[in-house]
């Protein structure tokens, strides 16, 4: 009885790589949770997390290597385009954090212009977010100085190397309110709203094994939905089982701060009425538009061919 | 039939080139990988055209060009004039040798991101880079030119009663040139590498920032646009030293028996 | 031409004084060839540097009959510079000396007719056999025309035959040119064959004179006559036989 027992644990429960795209944090605590509470492992799936940083996850995600990935939106709509075979599957972050944070108000146009703002890099999705914002004010790139600084925004903030910084509304303000300073904050208007952080698999992945990733996708938003109901609680979980340099040490308040600002972003009324999972379509919409333009490309418009908007999930009612 | 050398000299590298090119294009036909992974080298091509007529290689090619130019000559000229004292002068020597093989030992590419943090990011950061990671392997080769002087030769300059200027520009500096020409050879990819890499931690220009771009945007066929650029850069300094050593050294290099 | 006087030389050791040349007595006179003969380690080269004026005295006195008297030197090994043609190594003492390029190029090229080698000028030295090699240092030694010629082993490295065939080459010059020559070797009949006297060489001293009067011109023959032998044999018996002595104290 024992052996059917155990030859049934070992055949019914997969592996599932996920990547993360960054390295371990309080922002994956609903991973970390799940895993926890046995939450994938009800749904016959043992999780392993993958921490490569960058855009070499879709590809490694695209050849089958890695079976789920986390997925900046514009990067995926960057990686349809050419055709790679990535489907979007549910969206974790309901909108984009980004922001542009400076220690004064100047966020209109005659202010801003010709100030130096600081961005990791003049690439990828936070200088989208920055295009984005400054087409809003009536700015233009040449209107200001971008100055590439890594990933120094606070030092830099601080410092007054830079006037300005585009940073994360969950991380650098936070970071630097627990510094003692106060800053300012300026975020992409409603009608700009785009989706936040996703997860992505492989086409072949997701047909051949559909139900893995709704179970992956089920465990996972369990997960977040913990989080959101019980911060502190699954915050100490957290920090014991996978993030142990935190206990004792003096960021522990300081992390506890930046998953607290996290919450907002994994909600949204969308989500409220329609469950966890998804953005709303337009919000995709409004992202396509936008790199069509940017990229000067016609084959952004057909987005719908990748994102696959059909998982959502509501808490049992409890 | 006995093939002048001169023809072979030129031809080669042609044929080097074209057996890459179709090694190349074997490979994409034998096991037709995604274009998204592996472009062909006509994918590339085309990839370089856009980019060239849509203006967005040349200002790129031309700051990671001037970054490379500079640090190596910044370097060589920085090498060249530590090489000489210290070969002259034992004590000095014996103290700066230990540390001159420690820093040509590290990977020195890993102090780029502390060197970003104390001088901020941009060209003049990216020069120094590449001047350091050229520097050492120059100043060490310098110091052993130097050495090779033949004693033999110094005592008949002696002998002809040269002055020191006399000694340095006849003897020495002719003497050292071989073993100088060996150490710019070294430090011509490294002078790239280090260029580079400054590019790498975001100054937004430079073909390091185009390669940082190709794979933020999933864009292999950039990618490797911008890489094989990067290859002919090095190849070019490369081939420079090689030149110059031949323009120096070549009637009577190799074949010293006096 | 050159006279020393209770001539001594010792260089400073760390472990201790080494005395090279003690209280030497030397005379040199006008288109003399003289031989220094001695064995390895006897002071000979330091003695050749005491004339050249490379290094002074310890005690004594050396003194030069013409004040700026010109010194040609050939070494034991031809030390051309790779890296210059024939003829700009044989025009090198010029150059130094500051000379303009139509000067230089046309004394060096008149110094390597003397010596049977203009055919070379535009080759390199690597082009160069070991004898050929040796006969551009003779005429580079010669390219200021020198008062004297010092010539330290110049064909120690050589081969007997092609040594032979060089000093014979070495008296026609001599003869043409009518130099001083200041000789030193280590090979008793060499030192014969081209001298007028053979000055013995031993452990810093010179211990011994001989006139070698044996008629000019010279050729291959004089090396089988009597004359010859017999001075072969005189010198011998002056030289003793004894271990090497070291360039160093060990």
């Amino acid at each position: 009885m024992t052996f059917f027992c155990l030859l049934f644990q070992f055949v019914a429960v997969e592996k599932l790589t996920y990547a993360a795209g960054y390295i371990p944090n309080v922002q994956f605590a609903p991973f970390y949770v799940a895993t926890s509470r046995g939450y994938y492992a009800e749904e016959g799936l043992e999780l392993k997390m993958d921490y490569t940083m960058g855009p070499e996850t879709f590809k490694l995600v695209a050849l089958g290597k890695i079976h789920v990935g986390s997925a900046d939106p514009d990067a995926f709509l960057h990686a349809a385009v050419r055709k790679i075979p990535l489907v979007h599957v549910a969206t974790l972050y309901q909108s984009y954090p980004i922001a542009m944070i400076a220690r004064e108000e100047i966020f209109e146009a005659e202010k801003l212009r010709n100030k130096r703002i600081g961005i990791t890099g003049t690439y990828g999705s936070s200088y989208l977010g920055l295009k984005v914002m400054l087409t809003e004010m009536g700015l233009g790139l040449k209107d200001v100085r971008v100055v590439p600084i890594g990933f120094t925004q606070v030092a830099a903030l601080q410092q007054a190397s830079v006037d300005v910084v585009v940073g994360y509304l969950n991380n650098e303000p936070v970071r630097l309110k627990g510094l003692g300073l106060d800053v300012f904050t300026y975020s992409p208007g409603t009608g700009n709203h785009i989706p936040g952080v996703g997860l992505m698999t492989s086409r072949k992945f997701v047909e051949q094994h559909p139900d893995r990733v709704q179970g992956f996708l089920r465990a996972t938003f369990r997960g977040m939905h913990d989080v959101i109901k019980d911060p502190r609680g699954c915050f100490k979980l957290v920090v014991e089982g996978y993030l142990p340099q935190l206990s004792g040490s003096a960021n522990y308040e300081a992390e506890y701060q930046i998953l607290l600002a996290t919450l907002p972003f994994w909600q949204s009324e969308y989500m409220t009425a329609e469950g966890y999972g998804q953005s709303p379509s337009e919000s995709w919409s409004v992202l396509a538009r936008y790199l069509q333009k940017d990229q000067n490309n016609a084959d952004y418009a057909n987005w719908q061919g990748f994102i696959d908007r059909s998982f959502r999930w509501r808490p049992a009612q409890e | 039939m006995k093939i002048p050398s001169l023809l072979l000299k030129t031809v080669s590298p042609v044929v080097l080139v074209l057996s890459i090119l179709l090694m190349w294009q074997l490979i994409i036909w034998v096991l037709s990988p995604q274009e998204w992974l592996f472009p062909s080298p006509l994918l590339v091509w085309t990839r370089f055209n856009e980019l060239w007529h849509a203006n967005a290689l040349q200002h790129h090619v031309l700051v990671t060009g001037t970054e490379v130019l500079a640090g190596y000559g910044l370097g060589i000229f920085l090498g060249l004039c530590s090489g000489y004292p210290i070969s002259q002068i034992r004590l000095l020597e014996k103290v700066a040798t230990p540390y001159l093989v420690a820093a040509n030992s590290v990977p020195l590419i890993a102090f780029a991101p502390l060197l970003l943090l104390w001088l901020g990011s941009g060209m003049g950061t990216n020069i120094v880079v590449a001047a350091m990671v050229v520097y050492f392997p120059v100043t060490i080769s310098t110091i052993a030119g130097f050495h090779s002087v033949s004693p033999y030769h110094t005592r008949l300059l002696h002998s002809l009663r040269a002055n020191k200027w006399q000694r340095f520009r006849r003897l020495e500096l002719p003497s050292a040139i071989p073993g100088i020409l060996a150490g710019m050879k070294i430090a011509a990819p490294l002078a790239v590498v280090g260029a580079v890499v400054g590019e790498f931690l975001g100054t937004g220009e430079g073909l390091g920032h185009l390669i940082l771009e190709a794979n933020g945007l999933l864009d292999t066929a950039q990618l490797f646009v911008a890489i094989i650029i990067l290859a002919l850069f090095g190849i070019c300094f490369y081939l420079s030293s090689l030149g110059l050593e031949q323009l120096l050294t070549g009637p009577w290099h190799h074949k010293r028996r006096l | 031409m050159i006279k020393a006087e209770q001539l001594s030389k010792t260089f400073l050791h760390n472990n201790g004084p080494h005395v090279v040349l003690e209280d030497l007595e030397f005379h040199l006179e006008e288109k003399e060839f003289v031989a220094i003969v001695g064995r390895s380690g006897s002071g000979k080269s330091t003695f050749l540097d005491l004339v050249m004026g490379l290094t002074q005295p310890s005690s004594g006195s050396i003194t030069r009959t013409k004040p700026d008297l010109t010194i040609g030197y050939v070494f034991q090994r031809p030390a051309l510079l790779p890296w210059r043609t024939v003829l700009r190594n044989v025009a090198l003492p010029l150059e130094i000396a500051g000379e303009p390029r139509q000067v230089w190029e046309e004394k060096a090229r008149h110094s390597l007719a003397q010596v049977g080698m203009v055919h070379t000028a535009e080759g390199y030295p690597f082009q160069l056999s070991g004898g050929m090699a040796q006969r551009v240092a003779i005429a580079r030694a010669l390219v200021q025309e020198p008062d004297l010629l010092l010539m330290d082993e110049p064909f120690g490295a050589l081969d007997p035959i092609l040594r032979d065939n060089l000093n014979v080459n070495l008296l026609k010059l001599w003869a043409r040119t009518k130099k001083t020559i200041l000789f030193v070797t280590h090979s008793i009949n060499e030192a014969i064959f081209l001298s007028d006297r053979v000055v013995i060489l031993e452990e810093g001293r010179f211990i011994e004179e001989v006139v070698i009067d044996i008629p000019r011109p010279r050729d291959f023959d004089t090396f089988h006559s009597s004359e010859f032998i017999a001075k072969v044999r005189k010198i011998r018996s002056i030289m003793p036989i004894q271990p090497n002595l070291p360039r160093a104290p060990l």
